[in-house]
Parts: structure tokens; C-alpha cells; sequence
């Protein structure tokens, strides 16, 4: 009960992030504010908003009052305006920086883990899903069957993983969240359809599942109550690992023209993106990383959660 | 020994299987051969077919496959647009570089991996076994090219003990043996470590997984309330028992060290396997890339095989039919 | 066990303690150039990037060199030359004391077998076309006099020769031009006869460049050892430069050159470059067929943002095909200004405006109602043109016009433009030497040629074919300044910027003697000097 407890904790906890994702971003995460004066900002950087009585807005670094009149300092330029035509002053905080062409680099990363989740955390799913059907088919009936799956496996992790994608992108017309998903599942189902085959094959040959054929059970009730629930106990150590991975991989789709287009962010592609600026704008990749990293970390709690017995 | 012969044989069958599903694969894909030739506005069609006949691709596309059919045989692979060279030597020389990187990082990832892993199986639930742990799935999760970037930002930037690229220094050849032995080491350090890291962490979570898993079976159990020593049972019991699905793990994980990581190569600038098939793809080069795509694919398979006759040989459960 | 695990750690501390202290280099007396990709070739028939027509300029000697206005030329293996009569023939008379790094001399006759060479279908060379075209024949009278004969008198007869790369007959003519392309023996042993020789060159790695002592100029080069160091990985790259490990560095970014402006080891050389980057419209696309439409997107985009903040002012607006550096430049045209209102008058006068209150302009076509909706192309490894992109995006919603993105690794990017399969295009070109707007923007470029966008105004085509073939370069100067206020007015394209390119090198080097231009950024190589 307790281990349910927290895989529907952790599930809840990325439901509600998936929901209200796009309520707690600060900022616009596609369009800046102001793209001229906000751009390269490292992170925690202040910036205020100045509003006038008009409606119109000026987003300046610093200010500094003087004599009813407001000198401000700007990125490029510096000014003053009366301070009676202000209507308000607001402080903004960029806690992890804005990029180049001042976005926010917070709001972007939070809106941009909607993508990177579902398509991290789908592909896995799917990727699990297949890799255990064929693993545990391929165990069950050996012979023949279990040749001709394994050989479909080599094939699959034979294939030059750059050349499988780019025969899909060739093959599909138009491209959804769903098709990436399905390329990334595709990619890496093989491991664990070898792992869960192996186990089923030992398994098989275990003390306990004698036992139980020898009170007469129907083999195939066997392979499904008392083999599969432990063949792939292993397998599911793989889950987290293969969801960073995919998260990643997805941004390696979008540099062949597949995958989620910008201006458009993932963490992914925040992260391959920061990579060739990494020298003058250090900041931008911190935070999607911190992110990807804590994802792997959570999924692989419930995947320890739920090999405990 | 028949039948790993026999599954050898099978192999080479097999990766002509993916070469040829490449073959057909690759002439389906927009075409974008000969890039700097389309390039050229005025060429007349006249030329671009003259020069696509040149290295027989004007033909249809079965009777091509014949060619090449017929190549193989001789043992030739073909001829590579980009390089201008037979693709064996093209394969062959990427080679080297790849594997002058692959055994060392090979080395780390099962040396240190095993360590850690056992270590944190002796150490459960406490708190540095735990930090380690979640530490390790950080390191998984780290990008690759990251941390290669950080590593030499590090060590070759800031510290200066690491050249940050190449595989050797600008005056290699003026050097003597010893010295070229030692420049040679300083600079796979660094990408073999960045190559080596990720499945490093993996191999420490899947040993101790195992290991946990040996530590709780009934027989470790019953020797500890027999009184044995512990370290004892752990040294004579538990870890043969636990590194025999670790063992295993050599052939799956020979790939990502020897097939090339595109990635480590593209970092530090090494000239191996993974270059080369970039390169083949990106610019269509189609003899190159099904020649590559032959030699990764029969490195996968082999690994696999290796893994298989390493499972059979460590469990005798497992019998090889 | 105890001890064993902590062993590999101590021994792991005692390695790095040797290793301190260990890599102290003594004084340099060769520079290192970077680069990010490598030559494809020493066969430079068969050399198609930039970078390696940079570094065969080095090693292989032309007939002249072009100088930085485009029009002159300084003589180098040619010791002068004579113009007959009627300007249809040039006799060159070359040096007598230039010989390949074999041996060899260096003769005229190399000279015309490298016409045959650069003329040969076969050999398929990329800037053939115009000397095909232009070039009658290349006739060695003895070893040391070579006559040029033209179809016909053109502004720049000396350009399209001097193109000709001269390559050593007696190594070149062993292999047959059909088996060039399928040949990498050219590579083997590279015969050169320019200031440097290649002594080394290890593919993906490194290439390296001595001295060629029978370079006919004793005093040359100063620098006797050059290696280009190929890192494909650019912040690795930068960071050996900025650690003084590389020298030579093309092509920084803005915000880099920005950042490390005042660091005392290293100095940024900025120059304008021959190019531009626009924006294609489609015009085969209804959307982009009025002029009207094309015009209100050019004063939709903010270009000066771009510029400022993007590029980090490291650009020039551009305003015509023809870059502002260069003399057939107009420079009475002024860059569309940035005017929102300008560019919604202007769509509401072809017919587009927001009749369903969506936000998105529409407009009947064909009795279709159609949204104001295309997507933009550009390729995925160019971070600059993506984050454009997103720019554009932006200034166009507030117009009212939905774009989205879609970006292309470069070779299929390359194909979509090619077989005009795309709305719009962010793309550049880099600009030849010579006035010729043909290929671009021609009706008869858009069956064979690169019209990629299908523009085709009458007007255009008779001016354009008077201009570029008319030897009087004044006379020429006028009609292609008309040739460009009709470009200005169709805005087949929305001409973006000109790129500033920025280079730096490590103060060991005489900044002094260094020079850099759009024709090489080793253009002086060979004088350069060390500290």
C-alpha cells in the first residue's frame, strides 16, 4: 500500500506540473518583453518595470530618483522621465537569467518540461511496454519464435541510430508529439526485451516455478503470474535511465529537422542550444540540467519503490 | 565450440541483412549526394549524370545491389565520395582512433562501475551509499557533451594538466617512444573518461542491484546464521553469485565504447568510427555508410553473442542449444 | 577490500600530482590556426569550402594576387602582362625562377593544362561556368609565355583567369580528369609551389605547413611552421584559444569577441564580409506574389534589433544583392525602416486584414479564404539564424501574421531550397567579385539556377544581361545602380545584413603585419611575423 502511496505521489506531483505548467511561469516563455533591454542576463539578475499613466512600459536595469524626475539605465541606452507620468514601478527578478534574445530562462524551462516529460516519460513507458512483450514471447515459447525476436532485436540495436531516424523523418509526412514519441520508443526498447527474455529463461528454471508446475498450474498462468512479475523486476531499473535519455535525444531530433521546432523550448533543445554558446552565455543550460537530472531522480525513486517487496 | 561458430556465421549473415535493408533504405531518402556538384547552378544535367554514372549510380537501383553483391564477394566495400578512398581503409583508420579511446574507457566504466556498486551493496542505507547512489544517476543523466566540456573547462583550461583535444601534441613525431607513450595517455584521458562516465554509473546501479538481490537470497541468509564470517560469505558467496549477470554486460556495452561515440569524437576532436559515420550520412555518402553501417552493426551483434556465450558459460543452467 | 577501494582513488590523486607541473611548453616559434572543419582536399579542383581555398591559396601560387578592392591585381607568378589591340587577348610572362616542390619547373605549360583541368566537364569544378563561358583558349607559347585569348572584351578578364588554379602537369596529367573525383592520390604527396609546402596532414586532425625553401622569394615566410588544428567542437575551440594554444581563430561569435574584448593576450581583427543574409519569399507561394505584401514584410522586421542585439552590432544592413563594400553598391538606397504602420497600410492596400477578429489576417484568394500563414526554413546548425528567426516571428505576429519555424540539418535544408519547396527562406550568399546577378535573380535562373524564390521581372532581365557584360565599368556602375533600385522596389528578397566577421589572433603575432579580408583571412599568410 505504501509503495502505491508514492508512485501515485510522484505521478500526482508531475500531473499537477504537466496542468498548471503554464500558470506558474513568471513569463512569457516564447516572446520577451523586452528582447533589446532583457537580452544575455545572467541569473539573478533585477530588472524594473516602469509603467506609465498611457499604459506604455519601460523595462530598465536600474533607476535612481532625483529632483521629481526618474534617471534610469538601460542596457543600451540611459534616459529620464517625470516621474509624475509614472504610474507604478515593478521590481523583476530573473533568477536563472534571461538568454540572448531575453527570455526567461526559468519561465522557458518550466513551460519547455511539459514536452521534455511527456515525451521522456511516454517513450520510456511505450519502450518498457514493447521491450517486455517481446522479451517475455520470446522467453515463453523459445525455439523458433524466440530466434526470429531476437534476431528482429539485433537488427534494431544493429541499425545506426542517426539512420533509423532519419528513414522515419523520410517516411512520415506531417510530424506530432506522438510520431517523436513513437521514433524515441523505437530506439530504445532493445535492451530491455534482451534483459527480460534473459530473466524469463532463468527463471524458467528456477526452483519455485518447478514447484508450482508440479501442482499442476497451466503453464501459461505460470509465465504470467509467478514468471513475468519477476522477469522484469530488472528491466524496470532501466526506466529512469532511458527517460533522461530520450529527454536528450529528443533535442539530437530537432538538429535533423524532426522533433519540437523553435522557438518552441524542451530541455533538450535548451540545452544542445547553450551548448554553442557556452562561453559567453554560461547560465542557460544550468537549469534545464538541474531539471532533467531531478526527473531521472524521481523516476527512478518509483522504480525502486516498486522492486521493493 | 560448434555452436559459437555457428552463431558467428549467423552474425556475418545478420549484418548483411541491416546492410542491405541500409542499401535499399538510403537510395528511398531525398537525395543529397554530391553536394558541392547540385551546388553549382549551371552544371548541366548532362554532367551530373556523367558524374553519378561514374560511381554507378545511374543504374537501377537492384542491379546496383547486384554490384555491390558482386564487391562484397572480392572483398571490396566500395569507394567513398568524401574520402576518395576504398571504405575499408576509410573504416579501418577510423578505427584506431576509437579503440585508443574505447579500451581505456572500457577499463573505467567495468573497474570503477564494479567497485562502486559492490561498495554501496556492502554499505546500504547509509548516507554516503545513498549519495553515491543518487550522485550516479546525476552522472547518468548529465549530457555527454557537458560533461566533456566541463571536464576539460577543468582540467585543461583552468588546471592545464590535460590537452583538450587530439590525440596527440602538435610535435608528436619529434618525440621519443617514452614521451610519445606519455603524451599519448595524457590525451585520451580526458575523452575516455567522458566516454566512460554514463555507463560507468550504470554498471555501479546494476551491480549493486544484483548484489542486493544475491546479499537477500536464502543461502547468503542461512550462511549468516550458521555464524560464517561475513566477510567471508561476501567475498566467497555473494560476489561471484552477483557479478555473473555483470559479467554479461561486457558484450551489450561493447558497442558504446567500440562502434564509436559521436558525441566524445566530435568533443575531442578524434577521428574514429563515430566521425565517420556522421560524415557518411550527413553527406549522403552511400557506399561509406552502408560500409559503416556493416562494421557497427557486426560489432553490436558480436557483443551480443559475447554476452550470450559469457551467460551460458558463467550459469550452466542456461545450456546453449 | 577495505584498502582496495580506496587504492584506485589515491592512485588516481598520485597520476594528476605527476602530471602538475608536467606541461610547460617552451617558447613557440610556430603558430596554430583553428578550425572547426577540415580541407576537403589538396586537389583544389575537388576543394569546395571556403576554409580550404583559404589555406591552398598558401600552398599553391596564382598568377597575380587580387587585392582588397577587387579590381587590381599585384603580380606573383606572372611577371607582367600585355593587353593586344583589341582587349580580346592577354599575354602573361612569367617568372622563370618558380619550381614545385619536386623540382619541377613551373611553367607555362602547367598553366594550360590547368585551363583543360578547370574547363573539363569531368572534373565538374564549381566556378567553371564563367570560364567556360568567357575564355576562348590558354595557349603556353614557350615556358615562360602563356597568351589568353577571350570570345570577347569584359570588365574582368583578369578576374576570371587569375581564378584558374595552377596544378603541376607532370603529377596531374597521370591520372585521367574522369578518374579525379575517384582518386585520392592527389592527396598522397600534395606538389605545391607557393611560400609554404604541406608536410603533414592527418585527416580530422591536423594539418601541417613548413617552408618551402625553393619558394622563390627568400624573405618569405617569416613564420616557417604553420599547423591548423581542426576542432570540430566550437567552444573547445574557443577556449584553446583563449588559453593561447591556438593563434589563429576565424569566424568568433559576437558575444564572445564581446566578452573578451580587453583580455591583454589576444586581439579580435574585424572586417566586412563579402555576403548578406534575406529572407526569401516564395513567389510561386500566392501569398508572396504581390510586391506590395513582399514590401510591407520588409518594414515589418526589425532589423536594427537584430543587428544591436542579436549580433551584438557586429553587422551591417543591407540593403541590394550587391554588399556595401563592394563599387557597384548603390549608395542611394536606404535600408526599409523599421515602420509597423507603414508595413499594416501597406497589407491592407493588397487586400489582407482580419475579417473573423482570429488575429490573423485573411484575405480571399481564388474564392478561398485563406489565413496570412507560411513557415520559414533555415538550417539547424546555424544558432544565429534560429534565434533571427524567432525575431522575425515575433515582429511578424504583431502584424498579424502567424509564421512558424521549421529548421533543416544543411544538406536536406540545401534540397528544400533547391527544388523550391518551402514559403520562405532565411538563408545568405556569399557575394562573387564580380557584378553578376544572373543566377540569383534571372527568369531563365529559375529552371536552371538558383532563383531559388522564382522572381521574374522583364525589366530586370534586360538590364541586368546589358550591365554585366559592359566593359566600361562607369557606364556599368549606372545601370546597375538602376538594376538595384528595381530589386530595392520588388523585394524579392528582405535583405537583412551584411555579416562583420570577426577573427582573432594571440598577441605573439605582429598585429601589425597581419591582414585580413574578405578575399582570405590569411591573405598575407606568408608575411605575418612573430613577436
Amino acid at each position: 500500500m505504501k509503495k502505491q502511496k508514492k508512485i501515485f505521489f510522484v505521478g500526482f506531483i508531475i500531473t499537477l506540473y504537466l496542468i498548471f505548467a503554464d500558470l506558474i511561469t513568471p513569463f512569457d516563455p516564447v516572446i520577451s518583453p523586452d528582447r533589446e533591454n532583457l537580452s544575455s542576463l545572467p541569473p539573478f539578475s533585477k530588472a524594473y518595470e516602469l509603467t506609465f499613466n498611457d499604459g506604455g512600459k519601460l523595462f530598465v536595469l536600474d533607476y535612481r530618483i532625483q529632483d521629481s524626475l526618474i534617471y534610469y539605465e538601460q542596457k543600451f541606452l540611459s534616459g529620464k522621465v517625470e516621474i509624475n507620468k509614472l504610474r507604478n514601478v515593478k521590481t523583476i527578478f530573473f533568477i536563472f537569467g534571461t538568454d540572448n534574445l531575453g527570455r526567461d530562462v526559468f519561465s522557458r524551462t518550466i513551460y519547455g518540461g511539459r514536452f521534455s516529460l511527456i515525451i521522456g516519460i511516454l517513450s520510456s513507458l511505450f519502450a518498457f511496454l514493447i521491450g517486455v512483450s517481446i522479451g517475455a514471447i520470446s522467453g515463453y515459447f523459445g525455439g523458433i519464435v524466440d530466434k526470429i525476436l531476437m534476431r528482429v532485436t539485433d537488427v534494431f540495436l544493429a541499425f545506426p541510430k542517426l539512420f533509423l531516424v532519419l528513414a522515419v523523418i523520410a517516411f512520415t509526412q506531417t510530424q506530432t508529439i506522438f510520431s517523436i514519441i513513437i521514433i524515441l520508443s523505437l530506439l530504445n526498447w532493445m535492451g530491455i526485451a534482451r534483459l527480460v527474455r534473459a530473466e524469463f529463461l532463468r527463471l524458467k528454471e528456477m526452483e519455485f516455478i518447478l514447484a508450482v508446475e508440479s501442482i499442476g498450474l497451466s503453464s501459461f498462468k505460470i509465465a504470467i503470474k509467478h514468471i513475468l512479475p519477476n522477469a522484469i523486476t530488472p528491466a524496470l531499473i532501466s526506466i529512469p535511465l532511458i527517460t533522461g535519455d530520450v529527454i536528450l535525444t529528443e533535442s539530437i531530433l530537432s538538429f535533423l529537422g524532426f522533433g519540437i521546432q523553435p522557438p518552441t523550448p524542451t530541455w533538450g533543445n535548451m540545452i544542445s542550444e547553450a551548448e554553442k554558446s557556452l562561453i559567453s552565455t554560461w547560465w542557460l543550460p544550468i537549469f534545464p540540467g538541474i531539471l532533467i537530472s531531478a526527473t531521472v531522480l524521481a523516476m527512478n525513486w518509483i522504480s525502486d519503490v516498486s522492486q521493493e517487496d | 565450440m560448434g555452436f559459437v561458430l555457428k552463431r558467428l556465421i549467423n552474425s556475418i549473415f545478420l549484418s548483411f541483412g541491416i546492410a542491405t535493408i541500409v542499401f535499399f533504405l538510403i537510395r528511398l531518402l531525398p537525395d543529397v549526394s554530391f553536394s558541392d556538384i547540385y551546388l553549382n547552378p549551371r552544371l548541366s544535367e548532362d554532367v551530373i549524370q556523367r558524374i553519378r554514372a561514374s560511381y554507378g549510380l545511374d543504374k537501377p537501383v537492384l542491379i546496383q545491389f547486384l554490384n555491390w553483391l558482386k564487391e562484397i564477394i572480392t572483398g571490396n566495400f566500395g569507394f567513398s565520395f568524401i574520402y576518395r578512398k576504398p571504405v575499408i581503409d576509410c573504416i579501418i583508420e577510423s578505427f584506431a582512433p576509437t579503440l585508443t579511446i574505447g579500451i581505456p574507457a572500457f577499463i573505467f566504466s567495468f573497474g570503477f562501475g564494479i567497485l562502486i556498486g559492490v561498495q554501496s551493496a556492502r554499505n546500504q542505507g547509509k548516507l554516503l551509499e545513498r549519495t553515491t547512489h543518487s550522485l550516479l544517476l546525476v552522472l547518468y543523466s548529465l549530457p555527454t557533451f557537458w560533461l566533456g566540456i566541463i571536464l576539460i573547462l577543468l582540467f585543461s583550461y583552468t588546471l592545464e594538466l590535460f590537452p583538450p583535444s587530439g590525440l596527440h601534441s602538435l610535435n608528436f613525431n619529434e618525440m621519443s617512444l617514452i614521451e610519445k607513450i606519455y603524451d599519448t595517455i595524457l590525451h585520451i584521458f580526458l575523452p575516455a573518461i567522458t566516454l566512460g562516465t554514463a555507463p560507468m554509473a550504470a554498471i555501479a546501479r546494476f551491480t549493486r542491484n544484483t548484489m542486493l538481490k544475491v546479499l537477500s537470497q536464502t543461502y547468503i541468509k542461512t550462511a549468516k546464521a550458521k555464524g560464517l564470517d561475513e566477510k567471508i560469505i561476501f567475498h566467497r558467496h555473494a560476489l561471484p553469485n552477483a557479478l555473473l549477470p555483470v559479467v554479461t554486460l561486457f558484450g551489450l556495452y561493447l558497442p558504446i565504447f567500440f562502434a564509436g561515440s559521436v558525441v566524445v569524437e566530435e568533443i575531442f576532436s578524434i577521428p574514429g568510427i563515430g566521425k565517420l559515420t556522421v560524415d557518411s550520412i550527413f553527406q549522403r555518402d552511400y557506399p561509406l555508410i552502408v560500409g559503416v553501417t556493416l562494421f557497427v552493426s557486426f560489432i553490436v551483434i558480436v557483443g551480443n553473442l559475447i554476452s550470450d556465450i559469457l551467460y551460458s558459460i558463467l550459469d550452466p543452467r542456461i545450456r546453449l542449444k | 577490500m577495505r584498502i582496495n577501494h580506496r587504492f584506485p582513488f589515491f592512485l588516481f590523486i598520485l597520476i594528476l600530482l605527476i602530471f602538475l607541473g608536467c606541461r610547460k611548453e617552451t617558447r613557440k616559434n610556430y603558430i596554430v590556426i583553428g578550425s572547426t572543419i577540415d580541407i576537403d582536399s589538396f586537389n583544389p579542383y575537388l576543394s569546395t569550402s571556403l576554409f580550404s581555398q583559404d589555406l591552398l591559396d598558401r600552398v599553391y601560387l596564382r598568377l597575380a594576387v587580387e587585392q582588397e578592392d577587387y579590381k587590381t591585381f599585384v603580380p606573383l607568378l606572372a611577371k607582367r602582362w600585355e593587353w593586344s589591340e583589341d582587349s580580346t587577348q592577354i599575354t602573361f610572362y612569367l617568372r622563370n625562377d618558380v619550381y614545385w616542390t619536386d623540382g619541377v619547373k613551373t611553367t607555362a605549360y602547367d598553366i594550360e593544362f590547368s585551363f583543360k583541368a578547370a574547363t573539363s566537364p569531368e572534373v565538374a569544378w564549381l566556378n567553371s561556368e564563367d570560364i567556360i563561358r568567357n575564355i576562348k583558349s590558354v595557349k603556353a607559347l614557350n615556358e615562360t609565355t602563356l597568351v589568353v585569348k577571350y570570345h570577347y572584351v569584359y570588365p574582368y578578364q583578369l578576374t576570371d583567369i587569375n581564378d584558374i588554379w595552377i596544378v603541376p602537369k607532370h603529377v596531374y596529367e597521370k591520372i585521367p580528369f574522369s578518374e579525379w573525383r575517384r582518386n585520392g592520390y592527389f592527396d598522397k604527396n600534395p606538389i605545391t609551389n607557393g611560400p609554404y609546402k604541406v608536410a603533414r596532414w592527418e585527416r580530422g586532425q591536423l594539418i601541417e605547413l613548413v617552408k618551402n625553401e625553393k619558394y622563390f622569394d627568400k624573405n618569405y615566410p617569416k613564420i616557417k611552421r604553420i599547423f591548423v588544428k581542426i576542432v570540430p567542437n566550437e567552444s573547445n575551440l574557443l577556449l584553446q584559444f583563449l588559453n593561447g594554444e591556438i593563434d589563429v581563430l576565424p569566424s568568433i561569435p559576437p558575444a564572445v569577441a564581446e566578452k573578451y574584448e580587453n583580455n591583454p593576450n589576444i586581439k579580435f581583427i574585424k572586417y566586412p564580409f563579402l555576403a548578406y543574409e534575406y529572407i526569401g519569399w516564395n513567389q510561386r507561394n500566392p501569398l508572396f506574389a504581390d510586391k506590395k505584401v513582399r514590401q510591407a514584410l520588409s518594414y515589418g522586421i526589425n532589423v536594427e534589433y537584430i543587428i544591436k542585439v542579436i549580433l551584438k552590432g557586429n553587422a551591417v544592413r543591407s540593403t541590394s544583392p550587391f554588399p556595401s563594400i563592394f563599387w557597384a553598391h548603390n549608395d542611394k538606397l536606404k535600408p526599409y525602416p523599421y515602420d509597423p504602420e507603414k508595413a499594416k497600410k501597406l497589407l491592407t492596400e493588397a487586400g489582407w486584414r482580419d475579417s473573423n477578429g482570429d488575429g490573423i489576417l485573411d484575405k480571399v484568394i481564388a474564392n478561398k479564404k485563406i489565413d496570412f500563414k507560411f513557415t520559414l526554413i533555415t538550417n539547424a546548425e546555424n544558432q544565429t539564424r534560429k534565434e533571427i528567426a524567432t525575431a522575425i516571428q515575433n515582429d511578424l505576429s504583431k502584424l498579424g501574421i502567424k509564421m512558424e519555424i521549421q529548421v533543416f540539418e544543411f544538406n536536406t535544408f540545401m534540397r528544400y531550397i533547391l527544388d523550391k519547396n518551402f514559403d520562405a527562406v532565411l538563408s545568405g550568399w556569399r557575394v562573387a567579385t564580380k557584378p553578376d546577378l544572373t543566377i540569383i535573380f534571372h527568369s531563365e535562373a529559375i529552371k536552371s539556377g538558383h532563383n531559388i524564390v522564382s522572381y521574374s521581372n522583364p525589366i530586370f532581365d534586360k538590364l541586368n544581361d546589358s550591365a554585366a557584360v559592359l566593359n566600361d565599368l562607369s557606364r556599368a556602375k549606372v545601370i546597375w545602380d538602376k538594376v538595384q533600385e528595381i530589386i530595392y522596389e520588388d523585394q524579392p528578397y528582405t535583405f537583412l545584413y551584411e555579416p562583420v566577421r570577426i577573427n582573432g589572433i594571440n598577441k605573439r603575432i605582429k598585429s601589425e603585419t597581419v591582414r585580413m579580408n574578405s578575399i582570405s583571412f590569411l591573405y598575407n599568410l606568408h608575411e605575418w611575423e612573430l613577436k
